[in-house]
């Protein structure tokens, strides 16, 4: 574990040297749910409720979406992508005792580590401009546990299938298409684009056999204080049938791809 | 010029048929997605602001045809821009007779978006045809004209956003930092508060992207809008051009 480890610290250090680029993907995370708590005020004029969600509600899910967002989300595909495009996945990975699931894991959790510099203060921030609407908003440590644990499975089942996405680039020489088809599926099946009770009740019925929901919309539910002890279960027992699918198909792609790998040039 | 690049930005393009086609796939199902999910709220409530759901519809397929127009033409030049300066390969750009931020801003044209911006275009128009339809003269002009202007506009403010790379070195996705701010144009900008309203109106005219445009066949055309639509974006062109000359003086170069 010592070489992942010098991994993590060099990414830090990068991470660190490289703070603007940590900066403007918060900024990237963060802004988009800001702009929907404007659109949401708006909406609500005049309305006490749409949805079963009051205006109280509908920001304070922003704020979640907000946090959240910046924090569980990981991005490892395009980089893979463009490391298989350019001929430098062999050099990195192939001819290194480096697994790439763990080289990711020790990169992607330093970019975010650096990332709560900004999203630590961006959110006290905002809370205290909806302090009105957030007022009653606790989070007890119990559940902040949980959250916490349910933020820990998101991120490494998405960090699978992520990867995979990026692998998929030795098949199709670029991979963006699909982490676009990707990202698109976890805005509107994940709730962070809209919450998920305005959608109609097939929609929703869709993303309950999806993984979408599990890995932003169920912790999401937790930090709202939304997941009664039923719900909670339910939602773990989805959550780690996910994460084992998620690394089921790592395995599968990488050691398929690995066969399928070619690159060019000097 | 211009059309050799285009010319030569297609051949590459069709070196990768399959990524351009399930892009541009993907590209149309999340518009079309966008556009559900309001028809979606719109089963809540009758209007936002004073938004009907045809003139959120015809705003929000304005601005994916304005976004998707916006990355076929600039979009992928804007994501070099920071290896150009970093790298030393800005010095090829500057040694050549042509404008460099002319080339810098234009050598690549994308045609991955392009197709969403058609599909786009399509829905504008039954839009148009079904629910604003008969029009006074000259409204489809001036909406035509307020969109150039937009594009102008925002072409500027995001180029001269990318110019930070002269002085903070290497940062990679400096081409998204203006994008969350572009975000807000996917909403009306008059429900956006009375901050925000003027502000993105006067001072930074992200209005003029859909909301403006869109205003026309919704309260009528706005002469003092088109007129102050063609100043801001000669003014931004302007201060973008004078940015770019005034950053260039401390482009070092970085090779041998």
């Amino acid at each position: 574990m010592r070489k992942y480890w010098l991994i993590f610290k060099l990414n830090l250090v990068e991470a660190f040297v490289y703070r603007a680029t940590s900066f403007i993907w918060f900024f990237c995370d963060f802004a988009p749910a800001l702009v929907l708590v404007i659109f949401w005020v708006a909406v609500f004029a005049g309305k006490d409720s749409i949805a079963g969600f009051s205006l109280a509600d509908m920001l304070l899910y922003y704020f979640g979406v907000m946090i959240i967002s910046t924090v569980i989300i990981p991005h490892p595909a395009p980089w893979l992508a463009e490391q298989i495009r350019t001929g430098q996945f062999a050099p990195v990975y192939l001819l290194k005792p480096v697994s790439v699931f763990w080289e990711r894991l020790c990169s992607q959790i330093s970019w975010r580590l650096i990332r709560l510099l900004f999203t630590v203060p961006a959110s006290i921030l905002v809370g205290y401009l909806l302090q009105d609407y957030l007022g009653d908003f606790t989070l007890p440590l119990k559940r902040l546990s949980i959250l916490i644990l349910a933020l820990i499975l998101s991120f490494i089942g998405q960090l699978f299938f992520k990867i995979c996405l990026g692998l998929a680039a030795i098949w199709f020489g670029d991979s963006f298409w699909i982490i676009a088809f990707w990202d698109m599926l976890m805005a509107l099946l994940g709730g962070a684009y809209f919450p998920l009770d305005i959608y109609p009740p097939l929609v929703q019925s869709i993303s309950l056999y999806l993984p979408f929901r599990y890995f932003f919309y169920f912790p999401l539910s937790i930090f709202l204080g939304q997941a009664d002890s039923a719900g909670l279960i339910r939602g773990f027992l989805w959550l780690g049938f996910w994460l084992i699918v998620a690394g089921l198909t790592y395995r599968l792609v990488l050691t398929r791809g690995i066969k399928n790998y070619s690159a060019f040039g000097g | 010029m211009y059309r050799s690049f285009v010319g030569n930005c297609l051949i590459r393009e069709m070196e990768f048929r399959w990524h351009f086609i399930l892009y541009s796939l993907i590209n149309l199902i999340w518009m079309v997605l966008a556009l559900v999910t309001f028809v979606f709220i719109y089963g809540h409530v009758s209007l936002i602001g004073s938004w009907t759901l045809p003139q959120m519809l015809l705003l929000t397929a304005t601005f994916y045809f304005f976004d998707r127009v916006f990355d076929t033409l600039f979009e992928i030049n804007f994501s070099r821009l920071n290896h150009l300066v970093n790298q030393g390969d800005l010095d090829l750009v500057l040694t050549k007779p042509v404008s460099g931020q002319f080339l810098v801003s234009l050598r690549y044209f994308s045609f991955a978006s392009l197709f969403g911006a058609i599909s786009m275009l399509g829905l504008i128009i039954w839009l148009i045809a079904r629910y604003f339809w008969p029009l006074a003269p000259g409204e489809l002009l001036i909406y035509a004209l307020l969109l150039c202007f937009g594009l102008v506009i925002i072409y500027s403010w995001w180029f001269s956003t990318l110019l930070l790379v002269f002085w903070l070195g290497n940062i990679d996705n400096i081409n998204q930092l203006f994008r969350p701010i572009y975000e807000v144009v996917r909403i009306p900008i008059d429900i956006t508060g009375p901050i925000l309203k003027p502000l993105l109106t006067f001072v930074i005219p992200l209005a003029f992207v859909a909301t403006v445009p869109v205003q026309v066949f919704t309260r009528g055309a706005n002469y003092y809008m088109l007129l102050y639509g063609l100043v801001a974006a000669a003014a931004s062109l302007w201060l973008s051009h004078r940015l770019w000359r005034f950053a260039l003086r401390h482009y070092t170069s970085a090779s041998s």
